[in-house]
């Protein structure tokens, strides 16, 4: 296989070169599509057991991770045996050398732009790393001897990991892509949130009506689901999750696209919900959605703590990252990292329960040697601590006592506050940080909105039309409404947060936040 | 105040989507009045939408399969709620292939018209799905603002030509000015034009059906070939003709010369008839 | 019929008169090169030539010969007018923009001199429209003097694996650089974007490759805006030739095959980019 396929100036250094053969080159095209209806910014990480490509929305609250196994390619080279020149970057503790990178999602997405187009077209996709250049290369090689180079800048950067640990989830549902599709065809294109209501006996799914402008004119809608329509089901606790529908459909897009069952890993309100797929051992992928909190269901949670104590508990005992504690949980799977993303509200219990994932966050990860199954290789590939309390150290003590005493609490589960004092050494030290979103509120992003086509189009003209308009459509992330789901890996922006701190927040993060360098 | 009513047959309910479908492409909110025969869409807002004006009947019976009311008194049995038809469609649009879908009037978070469908799924299972549709209702004393509007007598009466053409050629027109001047005679001629500075253009049709008048007046001395013709707003025109999902068996257009346009469809037992306002000149 | 009589004595104070039974015939051309509103209509006893340019640095030509016209009169060696292309093209595809199997509109184009509007009269089924559009001053076009003994490299290719690359450029890129050599890559086209650059590469012995002509390496970049709107003839021709003189002017022409296996051109010229000064990889 020729390294140097064009003509350079200098000595070319690869790392990582990797070839996706032509049968495979759909699915990639179509998770890099998924993706980019998340985030806007896609991490690569090739590591030995796969590549990762990831992404998080603006606001940090819904987080997707692709792991594409050595097996899904024709060739896979991680590039760990090959030396790095001139970046000076040191070992992470008991870590091979890789490269993590991050591009600009809609340059991927322009190398995938029609997948229609890819399918009939691609026979191979050569993916390559230039450190010299700084270059993510992807070489398209077409039918009739064309080939296609896509030579993107990327940034080095931190790992983009989040840690959750869907094995513990109490509840879970496996579905077929045609179920959920069908399900969630009865709301309206513009519908921003769902919630997932499950009972032993019944799921529903309705949609979510804000406070504003006006609940009463609004449509509600609401949807039954049998448990005999799913492959699997387990309700560990009754719960009522609100989320992200235009996420959620970024995620069904694909598993519709590849006709593979999803799973639905998630707790209560305020916890993260996952959503999983996985071909056996080609592919995997996670998306980890922030749920809304909301005081109805903190006085539910409450409540059923009372009676449900003993499963609360195992809970929260599992919670640290120790493998050995996995017997306890519900699933036979081996257990992996506590669920660390997102925001809780502040309920004592909850409080002491956060304070403990504090302290096991703290412990490194260890996996046991005899740990097996592709889930596990996903959780360790994602096993790194994300230091995603960036926000809590910065938070000043005013701002944190006023969350506390939020009567309508901010979304999304996870750490405390007091646990990320602790942290701040780490910080300091320059561990991990993904790059952060300047941005105080998240905009929403309106989706393209379905109007019927005008008819003076022409018939070549509706060629190209419908690709931009598809790729319109595709190339705008589902951000939810900044307000309501709160980072799930970054602090907790309480709603009443003030305009000053939050700013203060801000200018803090961008201190310690890592050089965007000039684009190469 | 009660009303519950079910849909069962497949070709009613696509029939009923269309038909709704339709209002909901002219009109953002309008009347549904309730009787016991009769479900009226009717939008009656002279002044403040420019001057249009719907009335459209669905007969129940060619509907619902179960229909049961009780209107607001005993004398007048009768409802009459406002509703955004667009909520109505999109709530019924995905019972398609529904087993049955039912309306019944509720009092949920607001007053609803509750749209529950039973949806076959690959499973046996049957999936349940219920919008809640929010309606207002409208006081039994603004009731007299809702009633038919009366026909003027017309200058002309014509059959209009195959809406696909004439939605094309509407379209092109659009693009070419705002303005476009209908006018027919009773010769079976119909004419489209647009005038800018830049451009004219005039469509021509020939061998159109003149549908006999509702009352005759004393005309006979006017020239069969003489036009009736007025100004109306060609994007209003243009969502019109784009909104008729169904084909309807006879479109009919009445013009009173620069002061009224009026269309009347009807399919089947619907009829819908629609005053476009006139532009002035 | 009265009115055909009519016209035939009217026809006689036309400079120009064409006749064809499928007015898609020109509408697909002039499609081809609408990327300005305006144009410049030449008709001689050839047929006629329309052309649009843009910053005095591209020039599109469609070429429609007198063949492809049932009836074509022309009372002077050359007749000239500029037109706004926009509004032709709203009249030509009056009757709609997709071909309908079986329907075909014919079309009778008229022009009584320096002056006189464009009049097109275009019928479907019995239904007439009349169209009557403005003229204006001629003036001077480009001439780029591309000749043929004064090209270096020259390509021709089936226009089908070009259609992606040139739909999928990348806008953000300014320029559209092309590389045409007797060695590897051969013929590459490549952009500079805000993510990075792309780089399309075309073998001379691959089968979309008609004829492969260069004699020496020669990379030159054009702005992008001004090539992206050649896609459109791109995506209508089967076959495309590529041209570079020994300026770095470039001549794309393309064969386009209407619905009656009838060929026309279309043909774009552009000048090199003056503001770059060397090749980025």
């Amino acid at each position: 296989m020729k390294e140097h396929e064009f003509r350079s100036c200098g000595e070319i250094i690869l790392k990582m070169n990797c070839v996706i053969p032509g049968v495979n080159i759909k699915v990639f095209g179509r998770a890099v599509h998924s993706l980019s209806r998340i985030g806007e910014e896609l991490y690569v990480e090739p590591l030995e057991h796969g590549l990762a490509l990831r992404t998080v929305n603006s606001s940090r609250s819904a987080y997707a991770c692709f792991l594409f196994a050595p097996s899904f390619f024709q060739h896979y080279d991680d590039g760990s045996g090959q030396t790095i020149n001139g970046s000076g970057k040191e070992e992470e503790e008991g870590e091979e050398e890789s490269i993590r990178c991050k591009i600009a999602m809609k340059s991927c997405l322009t190398v995938f732009k029609s997948v229609y187009t890819l399918e009939k077209t691609v026979e191979r996709c050569k993916i390559k790393l230039d450190m010299n250049e700084s270059r993510l290369i992807f070489q398209l090689h077409c039918r009739h001897g064309i080939v296609k180079t896509h030579n993107l800048a990327f940034i080095e950067c931190e790992t983009l990991q989040a840690v959750f640990s869907k094995d513990m989830c109490p509840n879970s549902l496996r579905a077929s892509a045609r179920l959920l599709c069908d399900a969630v065809q009865n709301f309206q294109n513009n519908q921003e949130e769902v919630t997932l209501i499950v009972k032993p006996d019944k799921i529903l799914l309705k949609n979510y009506v804000e406070d504003e402008p006006d609940p009463t004119k609004v449509v509600h809608t609401e949807l039954r689901l049998e448990p005999e329509e799913f492959d699997n089901i387990q309700v560990g606790v009754d719960s009522e999750v609100t989320f992200c529908l235009k996420e959620m459909r970024a995620i069904l897009a694909f598993a519709e696209a590849t006709n593979l069952p999803i799973s639905l890993k998630f707790e209560t309100a305020g916890r993260p919900i996952v959503f999983s797929i996985d071909s056996d051992s080609a592919f995997e992928a996670n998306f980890v959605l922030a749920t809304l909190a909301d005081t109805m269901t903190q006085q539910r949670v409450s409540s059923q703590a009372e009676s449900k104590t003993s499963q609360k508990r195992k809970y929260t005992s599992n919670s640290r990252p120790s493998v050995k504690a996995s017997n306890k949980s519900q699933n036979s799977r081996k257990e992996s990292d506590s669920m660390h993303v997102g925001r809780a509200n502040k309920t004592e219990e909850q409080s002491a329960r956060i304070n403990e994932h504090e302290e096991s966050r703290r412990k490194p990860n260890n996996k046991s040697p005899d740990e097996q199954g592709r889930s596990n290789r996903l959780n360790a590939a994602l096993s790194e601590l994300m230091n995603d309390d960036m926000d809590d150290v910065m938070l000043d003590q005013e701002t944190r006592e006023e969350i506390s005493k939020q009567p309508i609490p901010p979304a999304s589960g996870a750490t405390s506050v007091s646990g990320r004092d602790n942290e701040t050494d780490r910080i300091t030290t320059g561990s991990p940080v993904p790059s952060t979103s300047r941005e105080n509120v998240s905009p929403l992003i309106p989706l393209q909105s379905s109007k019927p086509q005008i008819f003076n189009i022409t018939t070549e003209d509706i060629e190209m039309k419908e690709n931009e308009e598809e790729e319109e459509e595709e190339l705008v992330p589902g951000t939810p409404p900044s307000k309501r789901f709160r980072s799930m890996f970054f602090g907790s922006q309480a709603s009443t947060i003030t305009q000053s701190s939050q700013k203060a927040l801000t200018k803090e993060l961008s201190v310690l936040a890592e050089d965007t360098d000039d684009e190469g | 105040m009660r009303f519950r009513g079910k849909l069962v047959d497949i070709s009613c309910i696509q029939h009923f989507t269309r038909v709704l479908g339709t209002i909901s492409k002219i009109i953002k909110s309008c009347v549904l009045r309730i009787t016991p025969t009769t479900w009226y869409f009717i939008l009656s807002e002279k002044v403040v939408s420019g001057g249009v004006q719907i009335w459209c009947e669905l007969p129940q019976g060619h509907f619902f399969d179960e229909y049961a009311m009780d209107g607001v008194s005993a004398e007048d049995n009768e409802i009459y709620l406002e509703v955004v038809p667009e909520n109505l469609v999109k709530a019924i649009r995905t019972a398609q292939a529904a087993k049955w879908i039912k309306i019944k009037l509720t009092k949920k978070h607001a007053p609803c018209l509750t749209v529950e469908v039973d949806l076959p799924t690959v499973s046996a299972h049957s999936r349940l799905v219920v919008h809640d549709v929010p309606v207002s209702v409208v006081p039994h004393r603004m009731w007299p603002d809702y009633q038919e509007p009366e026909l003027p007598q017309f200058d002309v009466s014509i059959c209009m030509p195959q809406i696909k053409t004439l939605r094309n050629i509407v379209e092109k027109m659009k693009n070419l000015n705002n303005c476009l001047t209908l006018a027919a005679n009773y010769n079976g001629e119909l004419k489209l034009s647009v005038s800018t500075d830049m451009v004219s253009v005039s469509t021509h049709y020939q061998d159109l059906v003149n549908p006999v008048r509702r009352d005759m007046g004393s005309d006979e001395d006017r020239e069969p070939q003489a036009f009736s013709e007025a100004k109306i707003d060609i994007r209003r025109f243009a969502q019109f003709l784009s909104g008729q999902q169904v084909i309807p068996n006879r479109v009919i257009c009445n013009i009173v010369h620069k002061r009224v346009v009026h269309f009347y469809l009807q399919h089947e037992d619907v009829s819908l008839q629609y005053f476009m306002p006139v532009i002035a000149t | 019929m009265a009115l055909s009589t009519q016209q035939s004595n009217d026809d006689d104070q036309y400079v120009l008169l064409a006749k064809l039974d499928n007015v898609r015939h020109v509408s697909t051309i002039l499609k081809a090169i609408h990327f300005k509103e305006i144009a410049t209509l030449f008709a001689s006893p050839m047929g006629l030539k329309v052309t649009v340019e843009d910053a005095k640095c591209v020039q599109a030509n469609a070429f429609i010969q007198e063949s492809i016209f049932h009836h074509y009169i022309i009372k002077e060696e050359q007749v000239n007018f500029k037109i706004n292309l926009t509004v032709l093209l709203e009249c030509l595809t009056i009757f709609g923009s997709s071909a309908v199997p079986g329907v075909s509109t014919s079309l009778k184009m008229c022009y009584a001199g320096y002056g006189c509007p464009l009049l097109l009269i275009l019928e479907e089924d019995g239904v007439l429209t009349d169209c009557s559009i403005k003229t204006l001053e001629p003036d001077e076009v480009l001439d780029f003097n591309f000749l043929s003994t004064n090209v270096i490299n020259k390509i021709i290719m089936k226009s089908e694996c070009l259609k992606e690359a040139f739909s999928e450029l990348d806008m953000t890129s300014d320029v559209l650089q092309i590389l045409l050599s007797p060695d590897p890559p051969y013929f590459r086209l490549s952009t500079f974007g805000n993510s990075g650059s792309t780089h399309s590469d075309f073998p001379k012995d691959s089968d979309m490759v008609e004829s492969f002509q260069c004699t020496q390496t020669q990379t030159n970049r054009y702005k992008i805006s001004l090539l992206k709107p050649s896609v459109k003839a791109l995506t209508l021709s089967a076959r495309v030739s590529i041209r570079i003189d020994n300026r770095g002017f470039l001549s794309l022409q393309y064969m386009i095959k209407n619905e009656d296996g009838q060929v026309c051109f279309v043909e774009y010229y552009c000048s090199p980019d003056e503001d770059v000064d060397e090749a980025e990889h």
